[in-house]
């Protein structure tokens, strides 16, 4: 898990791996994983398909990708209910001298902190 | 037909100069000059047949040369002879033919001569080459009522000779678009046998790595039309056609065939497609190589707040870190003057970008200014001054959570942005923490007046960091600092305190090829 400044529109995170957020009532912690924009070579799914079969991306990730992949890139819920180690992100949070993070807050709060700091938690699958 | 001969040692100060000399010095880039006037002649030629013996013990023809040497009569008289009987030991021979100013350096002179004694009017044949004639290629047969198959680069309809692939930055893939002519060059052909040959090239050596043949209709993917050990049908595409888009993604084919740079090693290569339809002229486009940019970004700061461990985050474009190879790093008390040296840091990896080096633990309630030098794994050389007073830090260098950006792209691009901009997301911190909240760094001061914080490129003045106030304690921008070239620069975010202490970090960077 590491942080990276900017957006969810900016921030890629790299194959098998998602960026942090969180629903509406910032109760619980999502996952989105970006889908780059599909290109026409012959390598490209396969690349996803050495991806499933040496555990860099999970089956869910995999269809994900397949079935949603076009020409632009997208940000896709993978997660809707993901479990943080808390001491892990307040750790990425004094490393980094994030501000205005309320260590005594939810995870979901200390994420959306985070986030509301224009940093983007990134996470491996 | 009139002509000199000039004929010279190097100096001492060059490697290959001869310590040669007669009854006249020579040597130390003394030159001799003789005119001469005679009739050049009729060239003859030399033929040798290059052999090599098989592993059956026979011998097999693998080259022949041939070898234009040329025939100078002249009338000479004894100290020309001389010299020329002495010219071989020079290392510069240079004839120059005074009607037309042409020089040639020539080579392997033989002087015809029956060893008799020479009167001023005696005539001399010069046998000598110039520049070797030495067949380096294989011989290339062209069909003038051939069609004809060129690339067009800029999808302008026109064809262009022996340039560059455009590449697309960002999705990192080549193209340039089939053109396809009868033998006029004008009326477009519809048909044909096309093939297209792929070299691998770098420093000057070219290696086939694959040829496609196929048909128009037929796919550049197809696996079947292929021969080649790199599996070249996965990272092209399009199919063959008159005006027809043809894509490589190279930097694909760089990571999986071992051609993907990194900081440690340089292995990129030029891709070179030549395209022939019937057997035409081959017409060459290059994917040319993809510049990256490597360096000694770097954060340094406390790295715990609670233990007041500090260390440095070593920063890169993502999928492209820099490391640490050495370390010298002071820490010293800013009352006492007691300082202590780190060499020895812990690393981990924190991201795809960035690396965090742990170096010590601070004691507590207690100022430092901090004096760090590092060298990269790749070479590339970095400083920084900075303090600390338990958990805040007092620093101005590149953000440790962005990863410096620039657009990779070639450097003659057409499409995209400049690959020598560099985007760097910089961070000052002067945080006034617990628990000295009122201590407000004592020893170190404070920076001078808003915006007195520099960003300097080799030296000179890019420009200042007017967001950053005497007051401000956590400041982010993005600037960006256009490199001239590729060699190495220097780039330097600086301040010097109200009470003299330089707050900076200062980091060498390039522009390198990544694929």
């Amino acid at each position: 898990m590491y942080l990276q400044r900017g957006t969810a529109d900016n921030v890629d995170a790299p194959l098998g791996y998602m960026l942090l957020g969180v629903n509406v009532g910032v109760t619980q912690v999502t996952g989105d994983i970006v889908i780059q924009p599909e290109q026409d070579f012959s390598y490209y799914n396969k690349r996803f398909d050495k991806a499933l079969k040496d555990g860099t991306i999970t089956q869910a990730v995999y269809n994900a990708i397949i079935n949603n992949q076009n020409a632009s890139r997208q940000v896709y819920e993978i997660e809707n209910d993901l479990t943080i180690d808390k001491e892990e992100l307040l750790s990425l949070v004094d490393l980094h001298n994030v501000q205005n993070v309320d260590s005594g807050g939810t995870i979901a709060e200390i994420v959306e902190d985070i986030i509301n700091e224009n940093l983007q938690i990134v996470k491996k699958i | 037909m009139y002509a000199k001969i000039t004929a010279y040692n190097n100096d001492i100060s060059n490697n290959g100069c001869s310590d040669f000399s007669m009854n006249v010095f020579w040597g130390d880039d003394y030159r001799n000059e003789f005119y001469l006037c005679g009739d050049l002649g009729r060239s003859t030629f030399e033929d040798v047949i290059e052999t090599t013996t098989d592993a059956t013990g026979q011998t097999k023809r693998v080259q022949n040369t041939s070898i234009e040497r040329f025939n100078l009569s002249c009338v000479i008289s004894t100290p020309l002879l001389q010299f020329l009987k002495s010219i071989d030991k020079c290392d510069n021979k240079i004839l120059t033919f005074l009607d037309t100013g042409d020089s040639f350096n020539i080579t392997n002179i033989d002087i015809e001569d029956s060893g008799d004694n020479l009167t001023p009017s005696n005539l001399v044949n010069i046998i000598f080459e110039d520049e070797p004639i030495t067949k380096v290629s294989s011989v290339v047969y062209v069909d003038s009522e051939n069609k004809l198959a060129y690339w067009d680069n800029d999808n302008d309809g026109t064809k262009d000779l022996n340039g560059e692939a455009e590449y697309q930055s960002g999705l990192d893939f080549f193209q340039s678009w089939q053109l396809y002519y009868e033998a006029d060059g004008i009326t477009p052909t519809a048909s044909g046998d096309v093939s297209m040959f792929v070299y691998g090239e770098r420093n000057g050596i070219e290696s086939l790595i694959g040829i496609f043949r196929g048909a128009f209709g037929d796919a550049f993917s197809d696996s079947t039309k292929w021969q080649t050990t790199q599996s070249l049908h996965l990272y092209f595409s399009g199919t063959v056609g008159h005006t027809n888009v043809v894509t490589f993604n190279k930097r694909a084919f760089a990571e999986d065939n071992g051609y993907l740079s990194d900081e440690e090693e340089d292995r990129a290569v030029n891709v070179r497609l030549d395209l022939s339809i019937d057997g035409s002229e081959r017409q060459p486009t290059t994917c040319a190589l993809v510049y990256s940019v490597l360096g000694g970004f770097h954060q340094a700061k406390i790295t715990n707040g609670s233990t007041f461990e500090y260390g440095y985050i070593t920063l890169g474009k993502a999928d492209e870190k820099n490391t640490i190879d050495t370390i010298q790093d002071v820490r010293q008390d800013t009352g006492s003057g007691a300082s202590t040296l780190v060499t020895s840091p812990a690393a981990s990896s924190l991201s795809n970008f960035s690396q965090l080096y742990t170096l010590a633990i601070a004691p507590s309630t207690t100022e430092f200014y901090y004096a760090g030098a590092f060298t990269t794994n790749g070479g590339y050389e970095a400083e920084n001054g900075r303090g600390s007073l338990d958990a805040s830090s007092f620093a101005i260098s590149p953000d440790g959570v962005s990863p410096i950006s620039q657009q990779q792209n070639i450097l003659n691009f057409t499409v995209g942005a400049t690959p020598y901009d560099i985007n760097i997301t910089w961070r000052y911190l002067r945080e006034v923490g617990f628990p000295y909240a009122v201590a407000n760094f004592p020893n170190l001061g404070n920076i001078t007046a808003a915006g007195a914080v520099y960003i300097y490129l080799d030296g000179g003045l890019i420009t200042n960091l007017p967001s950053i106030l005497p007051g401000s304690q956590d400041v982010t921008g993005t600037n960006t600092i256009t490199l001239p070239d590729t060699d190495v620069h220097t780039i330097k975010f600086t301040l010097t305190t109200n009470n003299g202490y330089e707050i900076f970090s200062e980091f060498q960077v390039q522009l390198k090829p990544l694929f």
